[in-house]
């Protein structure tokens, strides 16, 4: 009868946000009706007079639901997940920090590609150990941007890699990283874009930011001749930085101001 | 809502109402239990004359447990199925005591206007 209790339960609660909360109280109400059930067969009544008696003493529990719903689960677990791929974005911003800064002071290229290898290993294993422990219950959305960002942190790497070993071209190949990763932080942009997400002005701030860096270094390294004037592809790049946060501060608050005039005039 | 009747009176678990926080604080404080146990010693408690839905029950708890009133557990003694048991917090039992006084008090002045 559990089982049937369990289907039922199962149908009923269908259309509800599935969380750790909904199926925890989903167990709490099974054990309550088996208990109820089994309570009216001692009793003498037949197993299906049992079950209606049984599904019947549940009464309206849409209250207990809202409360469930408002409570801990889903906004918990949305706050971790958002939380866990932060994380994620500083750690590989300061592994490529590490990578770049420990090989242009030592010029060992041909080995300080393990600093990211080895980085972007952990980082894997951390997810992986993460992810078996369930912490993502529900947030399809903060592993679609999790998968494909350790994916293109992989990709990146072995073109690094193979690039590197088969050119020798040391000194350009580091180029690629710089571009997987506005690369990758431009695909979390889309991810959330199709979503139906607003992007945060941190990421956005990010990719602009690493795009015109990358343009910069890219210009700079290949037309070594013009080192002088190219950095005017970084003011650039600041100055469209600073356009996007003044129009998004407008459209923010301007309309709020407007709204707040409009309604002294009454 | 399921009324009983008992010697021509009528009962029915809206009497509870307003009250079944300060029931299931009452109830807890003897000891630790969980939903279909708590009806059965409201059921058992009132003779018989009020049932009330497990579904008023959760809804209590939930509030309660957002309150601080009481806490929750798992219980896996039992083979097979867990339960989710629910314990009484001080705060809780302060707010019971509080709303002992207020009942003792509302008893006195409703015997005094009904039964005069």
């Amino acid at each position: 009868m559990r089982d049937e209790f369990k289907r039922y339960l199962d149908k009923k609660f269908a259309n509800y946000k599935k969380s750790k909360a909904l199926n925890e109280f989903k167990e709490e109400i099974l054990g309550d009706l088996t208990e109820r059930y089994e309570d009216f067969r001692a009793q003498g009544f037949s197993e299906e007079e049992s079950k209606q008696k049984s599904l019947a003493s549940l009464g309206d529990y849409t209250e207990a639901l809202k409360t469930i719903d408002a409570h801990t689960p889903e906004k918990t677990a949305a706050a971790y997940s958002k939380l866990v791929v932060s994380l994620s974005f500083l750690y590989y911003t300061v592994l490529i920090i590490v990578f770049f800064t420990v090989s242009f002071l030592t010029r060992a290229w041909k080995y300080t590609w393990i600093i990211l290898a080895v980085g972007v290993a952990a980082h894997a294993v951390f997810m992986f150990i993460l992810n078996s422990k369930n912490a993502f219950v529900n947030k399809r959305n903060g592993k679609v941007r999790l998968y494909s960002f350790m994916l293109c942190a992989v990709f990146v790497l072995v073109s690094y890699l193979v690039a590197s070993f088969v050119t020798h071209a040391w000194s350009y190949t580091w180029l690629i990283i710089l571009f997987g990763a506005a690369v990758s932080i431009t695909l979390d942009i889309l991810i959330a874009k199709v979503k139906n997400k607003k992007p945060m002005k941190l990421r956005l701030s990010a990719s602009i930011m690493l795009w015109t860096v990358g343009v910069y270094l890219t210009v700079s390294v290949f037309v070594g001749s013009i080192w002088a004037y190219s950095w005017l592809i970084v003011l650039l790049g600041v100055a469209l930085l600073l356009a996007y946060h003044s129009v998004h501060a407008y459209k923010k608050y301007g309309a709020e101001i407007k709204g707040r005039d409009g309604g002294g005039d009454k | 809502m399921k009324i009983c009747y008992k010697g021509g009176m009528a009962f029915s678990s809206d009497i509870l109402r307003g009250h079944t926080e300060t029931v299931i604080l009452k109830i807890l404080l003897d000891r630790d239990g969980y939903g279909y146990e708590i009806t059965k010693r409201i059921l058992e408690t009132s003779g018989g004359l009020i049932d009330i839905k497990d579904a008023t029950i959760y809804t209590a708890f939930r509030r309660m447990e957002i309150d601080g009133l009481i806490e929750s557990y798992w219980d896996d003694k039992a083979a097979g199925a867990r339960r989710r048991y629910y314990k009484i917090t001080g705060k809780g039992k302060g707010l019971y005591a509080e709303k002992l006084d207020e009942w003792i008090e509302i008893d006195r002045i409703l015997n005094a206007l009904i039964k005069g």
